[in-house]
């Protein structure tokens, strides 16, 4: 019987076969954009997150117990081997980089402001500020024996200074003492994390221990894990391990909790996802079951024959919800293949919006964006086809069960 | 024992406020089963309305149908496509043939909902096919057949699934004489052969010499009830 229903809902849907043609492609049109859209959401998302990992906590940092709120470089780690132990003996641990932080001042021949030291090995820094390939001018490599620094172009911009020029960095030394030292400028980066770009210096870790009297002390240590699922146990480990294996207190933060801004961005984001979606949903929605109305309307009297000759309402129901159901379908293959092209698209040679890219730098985004893809995505369509088709034959389906036969087959 | 009783049965239609119209006024008729009955009268005396009434397709204002002496005038809808699938064949005036099935699909359909195995409905349409002269036809859409065509389509859909009732409303108003008549012989035929009971309204004075019983309509009420 349901071969029999089936057919008939599928070949009345080809009576009109341009209106059916535009239907689908409407539905096909939204779902590909919801799809798009939320590749694109998650991959900005995703991007900016990744960055600001990158060149900053990483997935979590390790520091003295404070160093958070104070940022004082007297709030230093000592007992840098159990840090070091702990990481390597953790299988989640991807990779980690050691970095001393003073807040100080940059000056040029023409401009001062403050700004973020950032005492670095650059060597180690392969998947953390080296990972994006950030260099903009010069080279990203500071001599062992020179004075060298690395900044980011805004601050350069402000700066005023190119490369070869020199910078003076003054700041607070651990033992209180105001000191200053020349560096040259052999670098110019863009990160995308507005921290690094506006406001970072980064010299050899070396020569900032030196410069600040650390005595080859650090200020925290940047980790990234494997699997990003166990980062908060991988975390909850070390600390542990910490406690026991150290005389030092210890700190161990999460990037969520380094950067809230960001991830509640990111929480928001998957809300401004799921608006936008409703809002392509419901646009889809109405076109759906605006078409649907009329063609079942114009079809009154065959549903009325139908009941006539004894299908029950619940038959004749099904063959409308069916009938809306693979318009549904035929848009869910079409807007998913389209969607997944766009998203294929924009995933390996990303969106260049290059054009706003001072604005989207600001934000800590990249202005070339690359969208994410998951088969959620395609999941989530499917149910949002599958709600829109049958909601989209609700009303239909009430309309004519109000009806007796003897008024469906009258019916004009 | 009839197999449809009819008791004081009426129906008003009301439109607007106050405007009422009986279209079917305290009927009480008795059809016995097998008969080849003929319901004449002249437009809008209620043959559509009384037909529709019997076959469940309209509720009764008033009044009781008793079919197979089983009462379904009360019935719920969904019990009323039971009785209709089960027992009650439709031929209308403009065919109704499902215009995206096939010949055969469509007169298939009804047994398909009755649940009767594949073979078994094969077997009777290529009988009714051979019966009423379609077999070649079995495959074309009703778009491509003629009224008449259409028509034997439409009086195989209704007696191959073997009802107890077939009820007809001006199943020739719109064929020639020739097809008409080629019709009616048709249904007589099957009445005789099948004993299937026979309910057809019409106001063709030539169809109405050949039934045997005539119930003659006027203003919603039996005028005469003339048995041959």
């Amino acid at each position: 019987m349901f071969k029999i229903i089936l057919k008939t809902a599928y070949l009345n849907l080809w009576r009109r076969k341009s209106r059916t043609f535009i239907l689908i492609v409407m539905i096909s049109f939204g779902l590909a954009a919801m799809i798009f859209t939320q590749g694109l959401y998650e991959g900005m998302m995703s991007q900016m997150i990744d960055d600001a990992l990158r060149t900053s906590s990483g997935d979590f940092m390790i520091s003295k117990e404070g160093h958070y709120k104070s940022q004082l470089l007297s709030d230093y780690i000592y007992d840098t081997e159990p840090v070091i132990s702990a990481l390597k003996k953790n299988n989640n641990v991807a990779h980690f980089v050691t970095r001393v932080k003073n807040e100080g001042m940059v000056s040029s021949a023409k401009y001062s402001q403050g700004a973020e030291i950032l005492g670095v090995n650059l060597e180690q820094e392969q998947y953390f500020i080296n990972y994006k390939k950030p260099l903009r001018q010069g080279r990203l490599e500071l001599n062992e024996n020179k004075k060298e620094a690395i900044i980011g172009q805004d601050l350069a911009d402000k700066l005023k200074v190119k490369i070869g020029r020199k910078i003076v960095l003054t700041g607070q030394a651990l033992d209180k003492e105001l000191v200053a030292g020349a560096f040259r400028v052999v670098g110019i980066i863009r990160t995308n994390n507005p921290e690094i770009d506006e406001m970072s210096v980064i010299i050899r870790q070396k020569h900032m221990q030196e410069l600040f009297k650390m005595n080859g002390h650090i200020s925290e240590v940047s980790v990234l894990v494997k699997d990003k699922k166990q980062a908060k146990q991988t975390e909850s480990t070390i600390k542990a391990y910490l406690t026991k294996n150290s005389s030092q207190k210890f700190e161990v933060l999460g990037w969520e909790e380094l950067y809230a801004l960001l991830a509640m961005m990111k929480s928001m984001f998957v809300y401004f996802v799921y608006i936008s979606y409703f809002i392509v949903f419901l646009a889809v929605a109405v076109g759906f079951f605006n078409i649907l109305l009329i063609s079942i309307l114009e079809r009154v009297k065959e549903y009325g024959i139908l009941l006539a000759v004894g299908t029950s309402f619940s038959i004749v129901k099904k063959m409308i919800y069916l009938e809306a159901l693979i318009v549904g379908m035929f848009g869910f293959v079409f807007g998913s293949f389209f969607g997944a092209l766009l998203l294929i698209y924009s995933k390996f040679w990303g969106i260049d919006l290059s054009n706003f890219a001072t604005g989207l730098n600001k934000m800590g985004m990249a202005s070339i964006m690359y969208a994410e893809i998951h088969f959620g995505y395609f999941v989530l369509a499917f149910v949002v086809v599958l709600l829109t088709s049958y909601l989209s034959a609700i009303i239909p389906v009430w309309k004519l069960k109000k009806l007796k036969p003897v008024q469906a087959i009258r019916f004009v | 024992m009839p197999i449809l009783k009819l008791k004081k049965l009426s129906k008003t239609y009301t439109e607007g406020k106050n405007v009422e119209t009986h279209a079917v006024r305290h009927i009480d008729l008795e059809i016995k089963k097998g008969e080849f009955v003929v319901v004449s009268g002249p437009s809008g005396s209620g043959k559509t309305t009384l037909l529709n009434l019997i076959g469940g397709l309209d509720a009764p204002t008033s009044g009781t149908i008793m079919f197979n002496a089983f009462k379904i005038s009360h019935l719920k809808e969904k019990d009323l496509a039971h009785v209709r699938l089960h027992n009650i064949g439709f031929i209308f005036q403009a065919y109704n043939l499902v215009p995206v099935l096939t010949a055969k699909e469509n007169i298939e359909y009804i047994m398909t909902l009755q649940k009767v195995a594949p073979k078994i409905r094969n077997e009777r349409i290529e009988k009714i096919a051979h019966h009423l002269g379609i077999y070649n036809l079995l495959h074309k859409k009703p778009n491509e057949l003629s009224g008449g065509q259409q028509q034997r389509i439409a009086v195989a859909r209704a007696i191959v699934s073997k009802p107890k009732l077939i009820l007809a409303d001006e199943p020739t108003a719109n064929l020639d004489t020739h097809n008409s008549e080629t019709l009616l012989d048709l249904m007589k035929k099957l009445n005789e052969e099948e004993k299937v009971t026979f309910i057809f309204s019409t106001h063709d004075p030539v169809l109405i010499e050949k039934a045997k019983r005539n119930i003659i309509l006027k203003d919603g009420k039996i005028d005469k009830d003339i048995t041959v």
